[in-house]
Order: C-alpha cells, then sequence, then structure tokens
C-alpha cells in the first residue's frame, strides 16, 4: 500500500538555522513572489500540516484574525481559509487539549500515530516551521522528505535545523532550483536502510 | 584596481559539515565524472592553492607520490604536476619551515598577507578544504567567494564549515549546479557593506 509522506518544510540560513538567535528572528529570509509560490506548491500538496506546540499556538493566534482583517491580502485570506479547514496535526506532551478547528493532538506514542496517520488515504503530512518536533521526528526516523530552501546568508548562530542526529541519513536529491533572490530550493527523500 | 579574489572551495553535508568526526573522513563526498569536471573548472581559475597545515602536509604526502604510481591515472599525473610548479600558499602558526616546492609559508600577520597577495597580479586564492583555516579567514572578512558542493547527506557531527562568525555575511548566489550524484553546487559571493 502507497503510503502518504512525512515531509519538513523548512527556510534555512546557508550554515543551517531556522530562525536567528532572537525569537521569530526570521526577516533574513528572501522572501519574494518566487517564494510565496514555492510555499503555494507546498501546501498545495499537503493534507495534513503537523507543528509542535509553539508553532501550532503561534498559527493559531494569527491566521483566524486575517480572515476578518481588511488590510489582508486575498493570498492571505485563501492560506487563512485552506488552514481553517485543514486537519492540522499537533505533537505535544505538554496539551491537554486543542481548541482550534480540525485538529488532531497527538501527545503520546507519537511514532505510532504518525505511523497511523501516514496509513490513512491523503496528500502530504508535512511539518511547518517547528524546529523542536522536527528533532524528535528526525530522531525516530519519521521524516521522509525535506522540502528546503536555502537563503544567501550565514547567520553564525540560532536554531539549528537539524540537532542531536544519531545515525547518517543518505539522501536522495529529488528536485532542486535557484530563485531570482538567490534562494536555493531543495528537495530530498530519505533513503531508508 | 581589480584585486584577485580569495575563494573558498569545500564540500559540504546538508548539515553543515565539511568532514566527519575522524580525520580525513570525507569518503561521503561523491567523487565522479562530474564532480572531476567541476574541481578541473575550478583549478583552472586557480593561481595559488591555499592550504591550513593539515591539508597541506596530506597534500605534500601524497601528490608527489602519485609521479611513480603506476595506478595513477593521467589525471592524476596532470594535476600532480600542475601542484608541483603552482605556487602554493599555506597558512600555519606553527610551522616553521616548509620544504615542499614553490611554497609561500603565513606565519604571522596573516590578514595583511593575504591582502598583499590578493594584491599581486595572477589568477585567484583557493582555498582547498581546510575548514579551521577557513574559519580564520571567515571572521576576517578575507574570503570573497564561496564554492560548497553540498552534498545529500546529514553526518550528525564533524568540523562545521561555518564556526566562530561574529557578523552575518549575506551572499549573492552566483551560480548553482546539479549532479547525478545529487550534489548542489553553489557559488557564492560575499557582499561587502
Amino acid at each position: 500500500m502507497k503510503m502518504r509522506k512525512v515531509a519538513l518544510f523548512m527556510h534555512t540560513s546557508l550554515d543551517g538555522f531556522v530562525q536567528g538567535p532572537d525569537k521569530w528572528d526570521i526577516n533574513w529570509i528572501s522572501y519574494d513572489q518566487d517564494l510565496v509560490e514555492f510555499g503555494d506548491e507546498v501546501v498545495s500538496s499537503t493534507g495534513s500540516p503537523v507543528y509542535g506546540r509553539v508553532t501550532y499556538e503561534g498559527m493559531k493566534g494569527y491566521w483566524p484574525t486575517v480572515i476578518d482583517n481588511p488590510e489582508s491580502s486575498k493570498h492571505d485570506i485563501e492560506h487563512a481559509t485552506w488552514l481553517e479547514n485543514a486537519t492540522k496535526v499537533v505533537v505535544s506532551n505538554s496539551m491537554e487539549k486543542a481548541d482550534w478547528n480540525n485538529t488532531i493532538l497527538i501527545n503520546d506514542n507519537v511514532v505510532e500515530e504518525i505511523t497511523k496517520l501516514k496509513q490513512m488515504p491523503g496528500k502530504d503530512l508535512v511539518i511547518f516551521g517547528s524546529p523542536t518536533l522536527s528533532y524528535y521526528f528526525m530522531q525516530h526516523d519519521l521524516i521522509d522528505e525535506f522540502w528546503l530552501t536555502v537563503s544567501p546568508i550565514v547567520l553564525g548562530g540560532g536554531i539549528p535545523l537539524f540537532k542531536d542526529i544519531k545515525d547518517r541519513m543518505k539522501l536522495n536529491l529529488l528536485e532542486s532550483r535557484s530563485l531570482k533572490s538567490g534562494v536555493v530550493t531543495l528537495k530530498y527523500k530519505v533513503i531508508k536502510e | 584596481m581589480k584585486m584577485r579574489k580569495l575563494v573558498l572551495f569545500i564540500g559540504s553535508s546538508l548539515d553543515g559539515y565539511a568532514q566527519g568526526p575522524n580525520m580525513w573522513d570525507i569518503e561521503w563526498i561523491p567523487y565522479d565524472d562530474e564532480s572531476i569536471e567541476y574541481s578541473d573548472g575550478v583549478v583552472s581559475t586557480v593561481g595559488s592553492p591555499v592550504y591550513g597545515r593539515v591539508t597541506y602536509e596530506g597534500m605534500k604526502g601524497y601528490w608527489p607520490t602519485v609521479f611513480d604510481n603506476p595506478d595513477s591515472t593521467e589525471h592524476d599525473i596532470k594535476h600532480a604536476t600542475w601542484l608541483e610548479n603552482v605556487t602554493k600558499i599555506v597558512i600555519s602558526n606553527s610551522m616553521e619551515k616548509t620544504d615542499w616546492n614553490h611554497t609561500i609559508l603565513i606565519n604571522d600577520n596573516v590578514v595583511e598577507e593575504i591582502r598583499k597577495l590578493k594584491q599581486m597580479p595572477g589568477k585567484d586564492l583557493v582555498i582547498f578544504g581546510s575548514p579551521s583555516l577557513s574559519h580564520y579567514l571567515m571572521e576576517h572578512h578575507l574570503i570573497d567567494e564561496f564554492r560548497i558542493s553540498l552534498v545529500p547527506i546529514v553526518l550528525g557531527g564533524g568540523i562545521p564549515l561555518f564556526k566562530g562568525m561574529k557578523d552575518r555575511m549575506k551572499l549573492n548566489l552566483l551560480e548553482t549546479r546539479i549532479f547525478k550524484s545529487g550534489v548542489v553546487a553553489l557559488h557564492y559571493q560575499l557582499i561587502r557593506e
């Protein structure tokens, strides 16, 4: 049976940081129309976005307000609407309930629960942001693909994309593009041995 | 006056290691026709290769033996001949002298000496590998271009490509090439502000 994949979507610096040393220090991401389009492609292959607690709460605090904000762009409203209706997955051992629409909360037996979700029909499970959750997923071999964008900057510090890796992970490059902004997009598949 | 550039040519894992945890742990960098061709292209831009002590000694211990080795390919001999005749630069504060042909040893006033070498006519100064030396040169803003061969592997540890950065480095993406092995060759220029 073909299972759906778990992909990690992340914007990183050339030295592998997903956020600078300060909270929400992500303004160095070379954001432009091309990157928005890459993000839209990611969203279009996403069945369920997967978040850790912090990112989930950030999303929950922001996107629902976009729908009623007269300054929101059409694109933002579309995204907010998609997010409202999508089945969101949040993985956290400290949350007891999640009160945003259509949320599946996993706070125990993560590997088993994710494996079950992979066996359900639908588009892919995609982790957005959520570096701490990503470390856990990587350690437990739960990630099938990496969808990365590398901004042309060296930060020198912050929150790393990869951390506490126990075993080497060999990858297959599926696709790479360079955008006008100097961002390089990379899609890799994990080679499971 | 147009100065010649200092370029870093190095392999990196996706998680930003230039070498695994063990000495010369670089066999994870694919070596095939495409990488040889790319590397030959880089060599053709080199006025002087630049090494740290460890890489220099490794090169000195290996390349001169290539001439007398019956298993050497024509390409190996050609490269060994080039290396024998080219003016090599080694930067080390512990070396006092060197006995390999045509070597300039810099063991003091590195920043000044590199600046002087950049002002001399000729092709570029290119660092091959030598991550520790590169950290020092980056910290002192001496590296003008980065040619990073991004290898489709996550190592989890080793010698990082970037380390000890005090300031953010903004880069211009000049070129990318994708190899069949999954290596993405990234070529960046430092934006000086």
